[in-house]
């Protein structure tokens, strides 16, 4: 079996998935085109939630912060991994310090809500 | 069936050797495969089950995934419930906040394990052990400097005391726990590593493994104890199909003081102590009963001759015995009524047994799993 996706691309995948299976992300989450850039682990990724399905491209092109609005979506999170791994208080300290920039607020709700998979 | 107990005293009268209204039943929690199995079967939880759940604030969380748990409760917990109550989940906190790793798929667990999420052509996602990462004497050695960024968090021991009072509700009780010594320092430091130093430089090994303990596992146990938990768990896969995974002297020598060191502080809060062990793990059981571990969980029925144990070491309690692999994957719910009912029989007459799946639920059937909590409802009467 091979796989479609590893890394950084896979836990979002895992989370929005469980929440796809339990119901939870046709709830809950509203319809959204989001770009994460894990600023140390490039390339960037392109999650489509959708009438609550999801689907997940990788884009091989977008490899630094410059390069985020080639893609036109109404939300990203471009943040590094420590950040991404740890929990609300370093998300909040990071986007206060301006290490994690984000486009729309609603971003961090939804964060929140793949976060509580983990 | 009507319960007289809560699931908290029926769990703890086992464990005091005493013999409750009838066996209680565990169940570890639920894989991604499995989560896929049951939400594609008629057992799969309904658009009013999710809209409950959700009001109650229970969360699909990743292996304890309390919907799911829930949904077997029995109809005067749950209207919904399937009647093939749970009392026993698990859940291991990982205290300290994983990495990054060198290749930036993979994540890092403290101490050096290395993890990955897969997602399969298929589209289920999985969470691998890829193998370890403190494999050469200067790596452990530069881990031991960095350990100002390994503190414990609290955060993350709040959040399994708050995921126990919600399962409180649906009269479940979540087994709290850490990884044990041996798996935590074998995994992170690797076989090869392990076997090379504890011949050539056991010392060294002992620095590791008392390193371990002092600076992360002993503070976890304290961050954990301070939530009061109802029964706490340690996961520490000793055994592989044909024995242990180390010799028994070196178990001996290198890990059971650090056992004892976990056993007495529960124990010091007047908790009871269970032990998740897979593999074939007859020689360690005199050390078990040596240590007061109150109960052995997994016990692979094919790599462990039950019957012996229950009749040697009457004092400890024996959790899971239902086979994971061959018997809830391939067989069928007759089959499973069977042996959880010749189980309770053998292994439960005189008490001290808490029977589920032998490990948390991955491929099994799901009507299989619903047999098997029926059937400890049905047979397990005292």
């Amino acid at each position: 079996m091979n796989s479609l996706y590893t890394g950084f691309p896979a836990i979002i995948y895992s989370g929005l998935w469980v929440l796809k299976k339990f119901g939870i992300l046709k709830r809950e989450i509203p319809d959204a085109r989001i770009l994460f850039l894990i600023t140390d682990a490039p390339p960037a990724f392109l999650v489509a939630i959708e009438n609550g399905d999801f689907k997940i491209e990788i884009l091989e092109e977008i490899r630094k912060v410059e390069d985020i609005n080639r893609i036109p979506t109404n939300m990203y999170i471009t943040i590094p991994s420590d950040y991404l791994l740890a929990d609300v208080t370093s998300i909040l300290k990071g986007l206060s310090e301006g290490i994690i920039q984000i486009k729309n607020d609603n971003i961090l709700a939804i964060l929140g809500k793949i976060g509580s998979v983990f | 069936m009507e319960n007289s107990l809560s699931a908290f005293e029926r769990i703890n009268m086992v464990l005091e050797g005493e013999i409750p209204d009838r066996v209680p039943s565990i169940c570890l929690g639920a894989d991604f495969k499995f989560i896929d199995l049951f939400m594609d079967s008629p057992y799969a939880l309904t658009e009013k089950d999710i809209e409950h759940f959700l009001n109650d604030d229970l969360s699909p969380r990743f292996l304890n995934t309390q919907p799911l748990l829930a949904k077997f409760s029995s109809p005067d917990i749950y209207e919904g419930g399937l009647d093939a109550k749970i009392d026993l989940c698990w859940e291991v906190v990982e205290p300290v906040q994983l990495e990054r790793g060198e290749n930036p798929d993979e994540l890092i667990s403290y101490g050096g394990q290395i993890y990955k999420f897969i997602v399969s052509d298929d589209g289920i996602p999985s969470y691998w052990y890829m193998g370890p990462s403190l494999t050469t004497k200067e790596k452990i050695e530069a881990f031991w400097e960095r350990i100002e960024d390994q503190k414990p968090d609290k955060s993350r021991f709040r959040i399994l005391s708050k995921n126990r009072r919600k399962m409180k509700k649906y009269d479940i009780v979540v087994a709290s726990g850490i990884n044990g010594p041996f798996e935590k320092c074998v995994l992170s430091i690797g076989y090869l590593n392990f076997a090379k130093l504890a011949r050539k430089d056991p010392r060294f090994l002992e620095k590791h493994i008392n390193f371990l303990w002092e600076n992360i596992q002993q503070k976890s146990l304290e961050l954990l104890l301070k939530t009061k938990p109802d029964v706490i768990m340690i996961g520490n896969d000793i055994g592989h199909n044909n024995g242990l995974q180390l010799p028994l002297r070196q178990w001996q020598k290198f890990f059971k003081p650090i056992l004892k060191k976990y056993v007495d502080m529960v124990h010091d809060a007047g908790i009871k102590f269970l032990l998740h062990c897979c593999g074939a793990i007859e020689e360690l059981f005199p050390d078990f009963v040596e240590l007061g571990i109150d109960g052995i969980d997994s016990l692979q029925p094919h790599l462990n001759n039950l019957e012996l144990y229950r009749n040697k070491f009457p004092e400890i309690t024996l959790l899971g015995t239902v086979d994971d692999s061959d018997l809830l994957v391939n067989g069928t719910p007759n089959e499973v009524r069977k042996d959880i009912k010749h189980k309770i029989q053998t292994l439960g007459k005189n008490g001290r047994y808490i029977p589920g799946p032998t490990n948390w639920l991955l491929d099994q059937k799901p009507e299989n799993i619903i047999a098997l909590f029926k059937g400890i409802q049905e047979f397990g009467s005292y």
